[in-house]
């Protein structure tokens, strides 16, 4: 059963749990993505970004929880849901045996309202070889050709798994306009997974940090960046070997100067520092990667100082 | 261990880790398996029996079945043919009657009963072929020269029914054979009594086949008034010689051929028939003269002996030439090459064996070798068919010269055995010299180029070996030149292809799923096939024909149990390479499940798809097993619903372990385990089939072993489809 609130998302995850032999892959996993949103899904390897990904397209089933995509549970999924999903792998599983136009052409065949000019257009701008057999393509051919094919038949919700990282940086230019385009015409609701920081920058209006199964944050990117800084301090004596700043994520100390990494700074908190240590405070944005890896970074260094 | 054994190691370990290798050891069972046990139980080991070669006409007369029909429907005065052999039944010497009611009756006396003799009903009768335990009595002599149009008269080892008919044989059979004035020929040897008959004129004998008795008389005869005689057996004795008088009518007779001279019933008698052929040779220069009994024991154990042989070194070939693909390549030496080594030794191994086994079983050393050669060499430089350039096209020769030389091989055991063994006895010496140095030259050239196999594959920019089946996959093979053979196959399955996709859509998801699959090039090779191995059955019995100046034996004689091996050939192969395909499409499983389509229609639809897919494979079983029963005199119903029941059996099973195998995220286990369990299916099929119809008295004990194939079937089948739509995918 649904709720109203749920019918307007694309993706509606509650509670998600997944093991492996034991292991939660997903840990009370929580996410919501309205329609017409583009999210990125960041976190290391074996976060769990796959796992979840799976688990919304009704491969894997979860343990516990719920996944519900376009309205209808991910395990239940039907034909004519199914109709209205793209979904690009990390790796592009093609037939080897077939060349490109055929391959197109037995795909496109599965799908009633599939955009024949649309499908022609991103093959010519992609300059896919038609009459190619898929098997000897290069990599990021074969990448390009998994898109087509997802894109073709113009999907409300577009599932991209770790989809550029075999591309160059002009494939990958590419390939963003064409997803940009694809959020841009409305309908499009895209979740994508990606280790590219930047990539997901230029693309993703919000982003969904994955940390060992669970959601750390979800939220606007613009609002990650406004809570995550890095203070740099320059006080007039030497200062402590811990500032124990609330939200701090990671800290170097040099005598009287320190760089720190906060989650949750404000004009207050800026304040205070001023105020305890006498020093000079100068506030840094950062950018996507930067926080992603103070994130990453300064837990881990916060786990083993735990230790 | 010093860097150059591990080496060695390494190889050998990456041979036999493979899970190819694994797979086809497990499916070499079900060719080794039988031979060796047959071998180890005695069974196979061969005798010392001497075959006589046939003389006359093979036979395709009808048998007690047809003409009781013929009989009832009144179409006796067509009646052109007769064996007493064919069909399930005896049919013994005129003594089938119809009774009053319309029923046949057997009467063990020349009595009437009320009934009536059908064999006398016979106008056209033209030929007869009779043999033990048939008897001759003398009513059947008399009778048989009432068939004034008989012209083909074959009665070798009919005995006499007593002592005074066997007595009077003599005369019987000169009176009969006098009113036969279109007698083309006939087969006297070892016919009852027949040591003292005189023949009479025979003015229209063309094949004649004779004892020693009064021969030198009879031979005069011959050369006086059988003026088309061509083709000659004479069954002699081993401690006789020829006199000149024989000689001088053999030397008068002006359209003789060929003399086949019987002098050996026992093996160790052969150096004594072959002494009197030499002898016959020298004395008839412008005539053919061969030994006219040869050891079939001894040709089917070479036969056997090769396949066995066969077999190991193929597995180790062939992954020698796969490794040469991976970056293992590069490591290896240039002399004395490791991925050259282990096959070499293997080969030099089973080579040895073969020639043991083949000296032991009677085979002239000569041919043992040739053929220890050519079967543990067969498989080297498989892999470099397609190289371009003048020695991929002497490679592509030799590979291809190899192929027809086995199958023409082969085809020679199934039809005329007995020139095989003339081979093998080593009578046949330039043929001998000839087939040795070319399986020498063979072997050498393909380990040369074997050796050079990494050079040859880093410049041509590959990635695989060329030729391999699986580039049809990878595309390697999309660079094949214009014109050749591989970029022709791919060029028709890229079509086949193309009309799968354009049919009419929606369709049932199972038939979309199967359109992405070319299937036209296992269709293709079935065919060539089929073509392939009917051609040569043809042609040889020709090239026989033309050696012996006989009729070539009747293509119908030998034609189903061509067919019959060519489907079990062509069914192992496209369940293999049914499941092979379904491996292939593991990976893109995942997305067609994300087509617009439910689970349940997912899962039903990939079940469609490979039962649909079994189809072909399932035809030729269901091919081979019929015409094995067909061919069987004594197949009865049981046997037919034996063989139904492990059709069932193994198609249930094959169907759900490729659909396991297609899923699984152990497809390494699931594979070998699929293919042990398919090779003890098969073989208790085989089993199971052959007490069917062998000892009736086992007949439960057959249809328990059919049953069981088929409870594990279906028991594979509930455990695969056990909740298979809560499957996890990927």
């Amino acid at each position: 059963m649904t709720t109203p609130a749920e019918h307007h998302d694309a993706v509606c995850v509650a509670g998600l749990v997944k093991r492996f032999g034991g292991r939660a892959v997903l840990d009370s996993v929580d996410l919501r993505v309205p329609h017409g949103q583009v999210i990125g899904l960041l976190g290391l390897n074996g976060s769990g970004k796959s796992t979840l990904i799976k688990c919304l397209l009704g491969l894997l089933r979860p343990d516990e929880g719920s996944a519900t995509v376009l309205g209808t549970d991910a395990w239940q999924l039907a034909d004519g849901e199914k109709a209205r999903i793209g979904y690009v792998p990390q790796e592009a599983t093609l037939y080897p045996w077939l060349t490109v136009r055929q391959t197109v052409a037995y795909v496109s065949s599965f799908y009633s309202r599939w955009d024949r000019a649309w499908g022609e257009e991103l093959l010519r701008r992609w300059d896919l070889p038609l009459g190619h057999r898929v098997g000897p393509l290069s990599v990021g051919q074969k990448q390009k050709l998994a898109l087509v094919l997802a894109l073709g038949h113009r999907p409300e919700l577009l599932i991209l798994d770790e989809p550029v990282a075999s591309l160059d940086p002009v494939a990958r230019r590419w390939f963003l306009e064409t997803v940009l385009e694809t959020a841009a015409d409305g309908a499009g609701t895209v979740l994508f997974s990606t280790h590219i920081t930047s990539d997901l920058e230029r693309v993703a209006s919000h982003v969904a940090l994955l940390r060992e199964g669970k959601v750390t944050f979800h939220d606007e990117i613009d609002v990650l960046k406004d809570r995550v800084k890095r203070l740099r301090i320059e006080a007039a004596a030497d200062l402590p070997a811990d500032l124990h700043l609330p939200g701090t994520l990671r800290q170097e100390i040099r005598g009287r100067q320190a760089l720190v990494t906060v989650d949750g700074v404000d004009a207050a908190l800026v304040a205070g520092v001023r105020e305890r240590f006498a020093a000079e405070v100068v506030v840094d944005n950062l950018n996507l990667e930067e926080i992603f890896l103070e994130l990453h970074d300064g837990e881990a260094a916060a786990t083993s100082r735990a230790r | 261990m010093t860097p150059i054994l591990r080496q060695y190691a390494l190889v050998l370990w990456a041979i036999i880790s493979r899970p190819w290798t694994l797979l086809m050891l497990g499916l070499g069972v079900l060719y080794v398996g039988p031979f060796l046990g047959a071998w180890l139980g005695g069974r196979a080991v061969p005798d010392n029996v001497m075959t006589p070669v046939p003389v006359v006409e093979a036979s395709s007369g009808i048998g007690r079945e047809e003409l009781q029909r013929s009989a009832l429907e009144g179409r006796l005065e067509s009646v052109t043919k007769i064996d007493t052999k064919a069909e399930r039944s005896q049919l013994s010497e005129y003594q089938i009657f119809i009774d009053e009611n319309g029923q046949i009756a057997n009467l063990a006396n020349d009595g009437r009963d009320g009934g009536w003799n059908v064999l006398e009903q016979l106008p056209a009768l033209e030929k007869l072929w009779m043999s033990p335990p048939d008897m001759l009595s003398e009513a059947g002599w008399r009778r048989i020269g009432e068939h004034t149009a008989l012209e083909v008269l074959s009665l070798p080892n009919v005995s006499s029914p007593d002592a005074e008919t066997l007595k009077r044989f003599p005369a019987l059979a000169r009176a009969a054979l006098e009113r036969l004035p279109r007698l083309r020929e006939l087969d006297l040897r070892g016919t009852g009594g027949s040591f003292e008959l005189l023949l009479p004129p025979l003015p229209k004998i063309e094949v004649l086949a004779i004892g020693w008795g009064r021969l030198e008389e009879n031979l005069r005869t011959l050369a006086d008034g059988s003026p088309r005689l061509r083709s000659l057996a004479i069954q002699t004795w081993f401690d006789i010689g020829f006199t000149p008088g024989m000689i001088e009518s053999l030397r008068r007779m002006p359209n003789l051929r060929i003399v086949y001279v019987a002098g050996a019933y026992q093996a160790e008698d052969e150096p004594a028939m072959t002494r009197q052929v030499t002898e016959l040779r020298r004395a008839l220069p412008g005539v053919r003269v061969h030994p006219g009994t040869y050891r079939s024991s001894r040709v089917w154990a070479s036969f056997g002996a090769t396949l066995l042989g066969m077999y190991l070194p193929f597995v180790f070939w062939f992954q020698s030439g796969i490794l040469l693909s991976t970056s293992l390549a590069w490591m290896l030496p240039r002399r004395l090459a490791p991925h050259l080594f282990w096959p070499m030794a293997l080969a030099a191994a089973c080579g040895g064996i073969i020639v043991a086994l083949l000296v032991s079983a009677g085979v002239a050393w000569m041919p043992a070798l040739t053929l220890a050669l050519f079967a543990t060499m067969l498989a080297a430089g498989g892999t470099l068919g397609e190289v371009e350039g003048i020695a991929g096209r002497i490679s592509s020769i030799v590979l291809r010269v190899e192929l027809i030389a086995g199958l023409a091989g082969a085809a020679t055991v199934l039809i005329a055995p007995w020139i095989a063994d003339r081979w093998l006895s080593g009578a046949m010496p330039w043929l001998s010299v000839t087939l040795l140095a070319a399986v020498i030259a063979a072997a050498t050239w393909k380990l040369a180029r074997q050796a050079r196999l990494p050079r040859i594959v880093a410049s041509l920019g590959l990635a695989t070996p060329p030729g391999l089946v699986i580039d049809a996959t990878q595309g390697t093979l999309s660079k094949q030149p214009a014109g050749s053979f591989a970029n022709w196959q791919l060029k028709l399955a890229e079509r086949g292809v193309d009309r799968q996709i354009d049919r009419p859509v929606p369709a049932p998801y199972a038939e979309m799923l199967r359109r992405s699959q070319p299937r036209i090039q296992m269709l293709l090779m079935v065919a060539i096939m089929l073509v392939v191995m009917v051609g040569i059955t043809w042609v040889i019995p020709m090239v026989i024909a033309r050696g012996t100046g006989q009729p070539p034996p009747p293509l119908s004689q030998f034609l189903p149990g061509v067919i019959a091996a060519f489907a079990w050939q062509a069914c192992v192969m496209t369940i293999a390479q049914t499941g092979g395909m379904w491996v292939q499409r593991r990976g893109s499983l995942v997305i067609d499940f994300l087509r617009p389509v439910s689970r349940a229609g997912y899962w039903r639809g990939l079940r469609q798809a490979i039962a649909r897919d079994l189809v072909l494979p399932t035809a030729l079983g269901a091919v081979c097993v019929a015409l094995a029963l067909g061919l069987s005199r004594n197949a009865g119903g049981w046997a037919w619903c034996v063989a139904c029941v492990l059709l069932v059996g193994i198609f249930v099973m094959t169907h759900a372990m490729i659909l396991l195998l297609a899923v699984t995220r152990w497809p390494l286990v699931v594979g070998t385990l699929m293919a042990v369990l398919l090779v003890a299916a098969v073989i208790g099929a085989a089993v199971a089939l052959v007490s069917s119809v062998s000892r009736p008295a086992e007949l439960l004990t057959a249809f328990l072993a059919a049953g069981a194939v088929l409870a594990v079937g279906v028991g594979i089948r509930i455990g695969v489809l056990w909740r298979l739509e809560e499957r996890e995918i990927g």
